[in-house]
């Protein structure tokens, strides 16, 4: 469709410019009876503007490329000479209409001596009409583009929040194997319980992906799944502290949110250090906010800083999802590191709508 | 008969329960290498291999305490190190650090005899890594030196590097100043001012390389040199060209 017809107000001021046009014809023929002489430029100026609105077909059909340019020029000119033929037509025909007036008897004859004149207007206007579909069409497409493009970026960060999500870590897979193949020497019902364990969680994480919010409690049932498989490398040292009140494991929150926080907690925290520390998860429903703490001891000197990026991920998904109205803050003290969420505390009845 | 080998001493150093008893498990159909002790964490490991002297070390990278090559670091040289980890990421280092072998986690007990045989082959033959490459391959590429691991007589001191206040070069020597004490180790100024962050250590003397966040204040010391005052009182010397980079690091 043309662009112009599906504005109201871009229409009305494309003919109102046109109408100001209609100056010129009214000029060349020079009428003794000058209302019926305007009323007659005015008609014909507009009809071919809106007739000439087709021309936007041919603008698109043919862009303005320089390699093509001889053929744009040959097929506007043939148009310019067709369209100009078609405005002196436009102006006999009206021309005879407006004859029916008494008074305005003479205006064919006064028509008919400046046909040539109108000839030429008419081209001259038909190309003003092609010039300016030239730049509409090259709006358009700049507008185009700029929408791909807006397209292209949302696209882009979902997929980007896709790849945040939590994915399992191979190194967690390599040192899971590595344990069955060690208890498979020592302790084979313990490294069946260990093959069953690591399906489970593997299994989670794969649903998990495909689901976008989830209660606390399902999350946190989740990282259950993947603590006990560490618990089995990591032994005494270990030790989980979990305290979820009813209201907060009914809340949603986005999949995998909670998994990428355990796994620092784990590789950064539990690892490095030999000391038993709980890892301990705090999850409470105050009113309208849900508030998670997740704390576990650390090395007081450690040999590189690394992490944040797990932290980076959860913010991101948080405001993705939140936009300013979520938080995440760390508390890093010497020997304990605590991460604290503070969401929107929602159910699940009123998100499954969006 | 086959020729009775001598008895091989072997120090398993890994934190996870599990990986120790595969270790041993495998080591039982080499009866040649006799696993003398094990370690839980670097800290152990280094202090277990000078009570044993261990011909081998089988050697975890990710450890509490201190990590594998911090661990390597404080070896005697005689000492062949085999690692054994998940992360392949490290096996560049380990290849620097003259490492007999670089077993990934899982591994069978094939490629354990293979790495067996590859140490019995280099037995006795001192690894010689100069320091700069050991502390290199300690910190990781990429990254500044985040605490320095030093041998203090029988104790080993971890310094975070944000608690050193300065360090003086003395020949093959430097003298780390940390939190009021002080704790020499064998390494060149340069080389270890080149592990540090440029952004907080400058090398304000020939012999001196200073923590900028402890400086209090400037005061002159004759012929054009000045005296770097520190917070708790204590004075480095700067030299003309020192000051300069002194002062372009502080911004001033």
């Amino acid at each position: 469709m043309h662009p112009l017809l599906a504005q109201r107000r871009s229409l009305s001021a494309y003919l109102l410019f046109w109408a100001g046009l209609a100056v010129v014809p009214w000029l060349l023929v020079r009428s003794d009876h000058a209302l019926g002489g305007g009323l007659l430029a005015a008609t014909s100026t507009l009809a071919f503007a809106l007739l000439t609105l087709s021309t936007w077909y041919v603008c698109r059909a043919l862009p303005l490329l320089p390699s093509r340019i001889f053929q744009v020029l040959g097929v506007q000119l043939t148009a310019a000479a067709a369209w100009s033929l078609a405005f002196l037509v436009l102006s006999k025909a009206f021309v005879e209409v407006l004859a029916l007036v008494p008074a305005w008897q003479e205006l064919p004859r006064e028509v008919d001596h400046a046909a040539y004149a109108l000839v030429g207007v008419g081209a001259l206007f038909y190309l003003l009409v092609a010039s300016f579909h030239y730049v509409l069409a090259e709006l358009e497409q700049r507008k185009d583009a700029v929408e791909r493009e807006g397209m292209m970026a949302l696209h882009a960060q979902r997929a980007e929040l896709f790849a945040l999500r939590a994915q399992v870590h191979p190194h967690f897979l390599f040192n899971s194997l590595n344990t069955v193949s060690a208890l498979i020497g020592y302790d084979t019902v313990k490294a069946r319980e260990a093959c069953l364990l690591l399906a489970e969680y593997l299994r989670g994480t794969l649903r998990a992906q495909d689901r976008s919010l989830v209660p606390l409690g399902d999350e946190w049932s989740l990282s259950e799944k993947y603590l006990k498989v560490e618990q089995l490398r990591l032994g005494e040292r270990l030790r989980v502290d979990v305290a979820i009140d009813e209201g907060a494991a009914a809340c949603v929150v986005p999949s995998l949110l909670l998994q990428p926080l355990v796994e620092n907690a784990i590789t950064h925290g539990v690892a490095r250090v030999d000391e038993p520390e709980p890892l301990r998860l705090r999850a409470q429903r105050r009113g309208e906010r849900l508030a998670i703490e997740l704390e576990n001891g650390r090395d007081p000197a450690p040999h590189r800083r690394d992490g944040g990026v797990g932290l980076a991920n959860v913010r991101a998904r948080l405001a993705a999802e939140y936009g300013n109205d979520a938080v995440l803050r760390v508390e890093a003290e010497e020997k304990h590191f605590k991460v604290v969420l503070d969401l929107p505390a929602r159910q699940r009845e009123a998100t499954e709508a969006s | 008969m086959t020729e009775a080998s001598p008895a091989r001493r072997v120090l398993i150093a890994d934190d996870e329960e599990p990986a120790r008893r595969l270790l041993l498990e495998y080591l039982r159909a080499h009866p040649t290498w006799t696993p003398v002790a094990q370690a839980k964490n670097g800290l152990e490991a280094v202090q277990l291999a000078k009570e044993h002297a261990p011909e081998l070390l089988l050697l975890d990278v990710q450890m509490p305490k201190l990590d594998g090559f911090e661990v390597l670091g404080l070896l005697a040289p005689e000492t062949a190190v085999i690692f054994t980890t998940a992360f392949d990421e490290y096996a560049i280092r380990a290849f620097e650090v003259h490492a007999v072998d670089y077993l990934l986690k899982p591994f069978s007990a094939e490629r354990f005899a293979q790495a067996l045989e590859r140490a019995e082959l280099r037995l006795g033959t001192p690894r010689t890594v100069a320091a700069p490459v050991l502390a290199q391959a300690a910190r990781g590429p990429d990254s500044y030196l985040e605490r320095l691991v030093i041998r203090d007589g029988a104790e080993i001191v971890i310094i975070p590097i944000d608690t050193v206040d300065y360090v003086q070069g003395q020949d093959d020597y430097v003298e780390v100043f940390h939190g009021g004490r002080s704790s020499l180790t064998q390494q060149t100024l340069q080389s270890l001012e080149a592990s540090l962050d440029p952004r907080h250590f400058v090398r304000v003397h020939r012999s001196y390389v200073l923590n900028v966040r402890r400086v209090a204040r400037l005061e002159p010391w004759g012929h054009g040199s000045k005296l770097a005052v520190l917070h708790d009182g204590r004075t480095v010397p700067v030299s003309r060209s020192g000051e300069a980079r002194l002062k372009a690091v502080l911004g001033v």
